[in-house]
């Protein structure tokens, strides 16, 4: 009697969980994603090929580019993927209704977090074979390809768990899945950053902060999934099971269960949560709103997803603020630290400016998109392009401050101080921004959230694997011309221009497409 | 039309596109008034070493109907962009002339590409490509016999003979077969050249025995092929330029240079006198390729295939159309550790003992300390120069690109110092194992020092095992002869000696080479075994520390007077079994360890 209990509990427990993995099985996207996936292998083993003849340690190079791509696509795709487990159970109010199903809440998390762990598992498992191919290429051994999973595998758990557990205590989909991104990379990067801030001496009279930041580090260190990768590629005589997978899994456990214990806690009462309407005037409005532009849509743009004047004026002290801080303390800062201030405040105004844009090229049709309003924006009798147009005036004049501030930090640090590298470095930086944000705005048309991870994810891939590939395959079709090799002049930048310009223009198109569809399926 | 019909044509159009604009491309051509230029010539036989000032000359043709002035600017590049170094001059070329120009650059990194511009446009550019040499032998004839073949030695117009010392620092030997008529300014460059080193051969001249030479170029009548003159040396051959061959110089005057031709001399040599010449640039090259790693092509894209459609099929039968999703994923898992299990089967089957010659790291910039050799590196940058990753286990300097690979134990911080305990528990442990090394720690003399060695390596039941040895000092190299090889310890195989197994593999290398343009199927043919993938290792390990070592990293490699730098390759460790997740291969340790000499005197 007591074993047939424990069966039912058990059965119902997982209940959700085989739904789940069933569901997926049959989905013909996830089916697509990993023949995609299958494909990209595919296409590496050909970029090996091609570089056998040149370099030695080609099987080497092969897990070192699979195992990097990996972890980026973990980190970027995976935390878009797994921050949303249980946030979209709450925006779309249908957490009570699973409850009411009977599930437990051990069976709720087990149900939504680990058939998504599952799932993408599969995806890496199925890279197995072709990791298995760079032992027969050379560099690598058996057991570094299976601590090189392994490893991946722990981190992809302790991302998945990251995102179980920020998806439970935030309310909106949005800030766990960037609390999700912002703690993954944290636990690949966060030792080297913090090195880096303890070797730039910006705590050296602060001893019990240095303290605390060399806790960290070593702690981060063990865990750190690129430290681990390092070793297992560079040195044979890493343990297969090193203390990062212990670490990695032992905080995973840890967050489920602190997930589990806190369930009842931050989802009672989100059964009937309804999306917070952001474009609520009385949410943004400090003043201005009240005199309507000409430009409607441009005005709407700029009072309400962005927050109209008040938020830019704000925004422009803050900024010229911590220019003119970094300009008054820099001596200060210089003498106590030794590094300097402004270089810090031009980053941060530079990176600031591309969140801004990132985001605003996230929102610039997303956001109508899944609040329902694009098709009755569709209805207004102006053309797209003039829409286009008003939303990016909009997005231009929102801009003013960080790109303002950006450009006098930049002035103030001096150019040569915050980069000096070559010309083209930087141009392909730029083309790649904005193959971003062109990115971005297709896929926040075309998936229900994580456009911004899909894009970086897409432009990772197309970096890491096609690029190189078309690059090769230019190579080896035009083997026998004379091509100019010179990297200089409209032989350096045409064929990025090229490859710029042509994914700008189709992406452009396919978004067209995309708003003229998403148009016609609010009408109908 | 839905987006995905677009995105499908839109993806085609592109393709459409990048395939229409490669079967478009064709080569540049200028317009016909354009500026030509021709012939360009690096060094003295067309190739170019680091760290040194080569002659470029080059021919600047000017096919339109009026003269132009022109300012030729030679520019180093790094790949990106404009390095800030640049040579200017300023020449005026007369319509339909051409004229020969030469400068005199820096050469830093031989692989460098550098850029001639003789105007802002972009078509008023050439890129100009170097032929890196490694350790090129720059030979000159200045010959007045026009029948003389020289045995393909470049030729040099007297003319054109660079009048500076500094153009003359890439240029090793030099030819004559009678005296030149140079200005001043060269003959006193000629003088200065041989002073701090340069070489001259005298050939037999037409007509007579010994080239008079006239004022500027007398010291050359007073000298015979054994006195010194300065650092530098004239030899005198009584043979014509004719019959003179670029062997000659090879093998008799520099004796440095190994070609594949000598090899079998060399060999002899190493045979009956127990040692070999340090530069076996040659030799290397040739077992490189050799060894290069050939893979089954067609096998690994049969495998691919078979696994992807194999996925396929599964994923779209089982998945989608099945209701059970279990037997999706149990395929699915099942078919990916099959394929694993079968390519990991056969990446063992003839491609092991190839794999290990990849997982071997050559120490190439030799500093005191023990390396792990099993470490990966690749072959071709330890032989042409660049950088390569390595492990030290010990204590000493760790070289790279702005990237260190070695662990230090101790870690400086704010506080003071910390001691990295792993890393420290190595360098214990590798200090250990030093301890049952031979001792040689003593103040021995060179020839105490050998014969402890050649102890330690005729020994086979020592603990670790030696496998090779070598002394280094400030100017020779020994490479202690394993006189004891043929009873088994090191023997590779069928191969009696070490030159019948280079005879052997250059046959089986053309075979490989003709098998090659049947297809895949050469690389069946070979695969070394394991001690002979060690053997070049050591090798390269040898020939590279004393030429690049030298070359690129003169404080750290010079061995000081007095002392000896000691190389030794032995088994790897049992005590660092780190192995232990593939137990098949086996490591080699390298130590490198400096002792003080005892004077003999």
């Amino acid at each position: 009697m007591t074993d047939l209990t424990s069966l039912v509990f058990f059965m119902k427990l997982l209940a959700l969980l085989s739904h789940t993995l069933a569901h997926q099985a049959r989905c013909p996207v996830a089916h697509r994603l990993r023949i995609g996936n299958l494909l990209l292998m595919t296409l590496i083993v050909a970029m090996a090929h091609f570089t056998a003849s040149i370099y030695e340690g080609v099987g080497r190079e092969m897990i070192r580019l699979l195992s990097g791509l990996d972890m980026l696509l973990i980190v970027v795709a995976g935390s878009s993927h797994f921050g949303s487990v249980i946030t979209e159970e709450k925006e779309q109010g249908t957490l009570g209704l699973l409850k009411l199903a009977g599930f437990s809440n051990l069976g709720l998390l087990l149900g939504k977090s680990a058939a998504r762990v599952l799932s993408v598992l599969l995806i890496f498992l199925l890279q197995l074979p072709f990791a298995f191919l760079g032992v027969m290429l050379g560099g690598v051994s058996p057991g570094q390809v299976i601590a090189v999973f392994l490893a991946l595998a722990a981190f992809m758990i302790l991302v998945g768990n990251l995102g179980l557990f920020f998806s439970l205590v935030c309310r909106r989909n949005s800030l766990a899945v960037s609390l999700t991104t912002l703690t993954g990379m944290l636990v690949i990067w966060g030792d080297s950053i913090i090195g880096f801030i303890l070797t730039a001496g910006h705590t050296r009279r602060m001893l019990w902060v240095t303290g605390a930041l060399q806790w960290i580090e070593s702690q981060l260190n063990v865990i750190s999934i690129d430290d681990r990768l390092r070793a297992i590629i560079m040195f044979r005589g890493v343990d297969i099971l090193g203390p990062q997978i212990g670490q990695s899994l032992g905080l995973s456990v840890g967050l489920f269960l602190g997930a589990w214990a806190l369930f009842d806690r931050f989802t009672e009462g989100t059964e009937s949560v309804e999306r917070e309407p952001r474009l609520s005037p009385r949410r943004w409005r400090l003043w201005g709103t009240t005199h309507v532009w000409k430009n409607a849509i441009a005005w709407k743009d700029f009072h309400f997803p962005s927050g109209g004047w008040g938020i830019w004026l704000a925004k422009g002290l803050v900024l010229a603020g911590a220019i003119m801080a970094g300009m008054a303390f820099e001596a200060q800062y210089k003498a106590m630290t030794g590094s300097q201030l402004r270089e810090i405040v031009a980053y941060g105004c530079v990176g600031l400016m591309i969140i801004e844009i990132l985001q605003l090229a996230g929102n610039l049709f997303g956001e109508e998109y899944h609040s329902g309003t694009l098709p009755n924006l569709l209805l207004i009798p102006q053309s797209l392009s003039q829409m286009v147009f008003s939303k990016l005036w909009a997005g231009a004049l929102h801009l003013i401050p960080s790109s303002v501030a950006a450009l006098a930090a930049i002035g103030v640090a001096g150019k040569e101080q915050l980069y000096s590298g070559p010309q083209m470095r930087l141009l392909a930086w730029t083309a790649g921004l904005i193959l971003l944000c062109h990115l971005t705005v297709f896929y926040s048309l075309q998936v229900k959230r994580g456009a911004l991870a899909m894009a970086c994810a897409t432009l990772i891939v197309a970096g890491a694997v096609l690029l190189p590939s078309l690059a090769m395959a230019t190579q080896m079709l035009l083997a026998d011309q004379q091509i100019p090799r010179s990297f200089q002049g409209p032989e350096a930048w045409a064929p990025l221009a090229y490859i710029a310009i042509m994914g700008c223009g189709g992406l452009q198109f396919a978004t067209v497409m995309a708003i003229h569809r998403a148009g016609e399926e609010g009408v109908s | 039309m839905r987006p995905r019909h677009y995105l499908t044509g839109l993806m085609s159009l592109c393709l459409s596109l990048y395939l229409g604009a490669v079967a478009t491309a064709q080569n540049i051509e200028d317009s016909p008034s354009a500026i030509q230029v021709s012939d360009v010539e690096w060094g003295f036989d067309g190739t170019v070493r680091g760290k040194t000032f080569i002659p470029l000359r080059l021919n600047i043709k000017n096919p339109g109907d009026q003269g132009r002035d022109l300012t030729l600017r030679l520019l180093r590049s790094d790949g990106l962009s404009d390095v800030s170094e640049e040579y200017r001059q300023q020449i005026h070329v007369s319509a339909g002339i051409s004229r020969r120009v030469q400068f005199l650059p820096f050469i830093n990194d031989a692989s460098d590409p550098w850029i001639l511009r003789w105007g802002d446009g972009d078509d008023e550019m050439l890129e100009l490509r170097t032929n890196g040499a490694d350790d090129g032998v720059a030979c000159l004839v200045s010959s007045n016999d026009p029948t003389a073949t020289t045995g393909a030695l470049p030729r040099w117009d007297e003319e054109t003979f660079p009048s500076s010392v500094q153009a003359l620092d890439g240029l090793r030997v030099l030819v004559l077969d009678h005296e030149p008529v140079w200005t001043r300014a060269q003959k006193k460059a000629c003088e200065d050249w041989v002073r701090l080193g340069g070489r001259i051969v005298l050939l037999k001249p037409t007509g007579g025995d010994t080239i008079p030479f006239g004022p500027g170029l007398e010291f050359l009548n007073h000298i015979d092929a054994t006195t010194p003159w300065g650092a530098g040396r004239v030899s005198r051959l009584a043979i014509p330029a004719r019959e003179f061959q670029r062997s000659t110089i090879e093998r008799h005057i520099l004796g440095r240079r190994l070609s594949l031709g000598d090899l079998q001399h060399k060999l002899e040599m190493f045979e009956r006198n127990g040692q070999m010449s340090y530069d076996r640039s040659q030799v290397l090259g040739t077992l490189k390729e050799l060894a290069a790693f050939s893979q089954r092509w067609w096998l690994i894209y049969l495998m691919v295939f078979l696994y992807v459609g194999y996925q396929y099929r599964v994923g779209s039968r089982y998945g989608l159309l099945l209701k059970n999703p279990r037997g999706l994923y149990c395929r699915m898992v099942g078919a990916t550790v099959v394929a694993s299990i079968v390519i990991c089967v056969l990446s063992r089957v003839g491609f092991r003992n190839a794999d290990r010659v990849r997982t071997a790291a050559i120490a190439r910039p030799v500093s005191p300390g023990v390396y792990d050799v099993e470490g990966w590196a690749t072959l071709s940058t330890g032989l042409n120069g660049g950088l390569h990753q390595f492990s030290v286990v010990g204590d000493g300097p760790v070289y790279g690109a702005g990237e260190s690979y070695g662990q230090s134990p101790v870690r400086v911080t704010e506080q003071g110092c910390e001691i990295d305990q792993p890393a420290f528990a190595t360098q214990k442990m590798a200090y250990r194992i030093r301890a049952n090394l031979p001792d040689i720690s003593g103040n021995l003399t060179s020839g105490d020092l050998q014969t402890t060695l050649l102890a330690a390596l005729r020994n086979p039941t020592g603990s670790p095992r030696i496998h090779e040895a070598a002394i280094l000092t400030g100017s020779s190299l020994l490479r202690l002869p394993r006189a004891n090889s043929r009873q088994g310890i090191l023997e590779p195989g069928s191969s009696s000696s070490m030159a019948d197994w280079i005879r052997e593999q250059t046959v089986r290398q053309h075979h490989r080479r003709r098998f090659h343009a049947l297809g895949m199927w050469g690389s069946l043919v070979y695969s070394p075994s394991e001690e002979e993938q060690y053997q070049m290792i050591f090798d390269e390990l040898l020939g590279n520390a004393f030429r690049v070592g030298i070359n690129v990293y003169p404080d750290s490699f010079v061995v000081p007077p007095g002392q000896a730098r000691v190389v030794l390759m032995t088994d790897w460790p049992k005590e660092l079994a780190f192995t232990g997740d593939y137990p098949d291969i086996e490591g080699r340790m390298l130590y490198v360890i400096d002792v003080p000499l005892r004077s003999t005197e």
